[in-house]
């Protein structure tokens, strides 16, 4: 499957993109997440918590974001990667 | 479509896994993929790979891709194990199977599905590295 061009990508938006976060279930993660919304400029929303592993190791979070622009989109993944504990961004 | 996964921290028996295949009249074709622990990673040796995994979220994310390919492929089942835990070189971490009607669909399928858990599904691995002395 070849990869879409920049305008074919560019098309795909305005969408709403559902983001879920794999984490280490580390004090302050929630609330960590939710401030890097808030500094790629999201405002009044915030992550809702989903599974956490049997050990308590590691927590997913959601969250459904109008994204505007394929840059905006690689602007959001990249700051939520960004946060200590995040091993993986689906 | 039939289906199987599971996450165990014992060695994949092959023999004994193709030996429970299960196949009808209809089926053609049997796709499987062994993935290898290799003896290299990041450019030095090692003795084995620990693979760790938030085993709530792999399956959840294991059910989702399957029943992505069952939309996609007309496939009978796919049967997949993987490993946790220490596995040493020469250890199969991964075995698939995966039944269908003709070959294509059966290494296409094999194939998306093994790309897409490693993009995925929370499994992640931490090379045990040889001690030089």
């Amino acid at each position: 499957m070849r990869e879409l061009t920049k305008e074919e990508s560019e098309s795909l938006f305005p969408a709403e993109c559902h983001f879920k976060v794999i984490c280490l279930d580390l004090i302050g993660i929630h609330k960590n997440l939710n401030n890097i919304l808030l500094e790629v400029g999201f405002e009044g929303v915030a992550f809702q918590p989903g599974l956490r592993s049997k050990a308590g190791k590691y927590i997913s979070f959601e969250i459904s974001l109008k994204i505007e622009t394929h840059d905006q989109m690689l602007k959001v993944d990249q700051a939520i990667r960004s946060v200590e504990g995040v091993k993986m961004l689906l | 479509m039939k289906r199987s996964i599971t996450l165990t921290t014992d060695p994949i028996d092959e023999a004994k896994l193709v030996g429970q295949r299960k196949t009808n009249g209809q089926m053609g074709a049997v796709s499987y993929f062994s993935g290898i622990v290799r003896e290299g990673e990041e450019g030095k040796l090692i003795k084995a790979i620990r693979y760790e995994a938030f085993k709530e979220m792999a399956m959840h994310q294991f059910e989702l891709i399957l029943s992505e390919i069952e939309e996609r492929w007309p496939i009978e089942s796919i049967r997949l194990v993987h490993r946790t835990g220490e596995v040493s070189v020469n250890e199969s971490s991964l075995w698939v199977e995966v039944v269908s009607p003709h070959r294509s669909e059966a290494f296409e399928a094999c194939q998306w599905l093994i790309d897409e858990m490693k993009k995925r599904v929370p499994i992640w691995k931490h090379p045990v590295f040889v001690k030089m002395k």
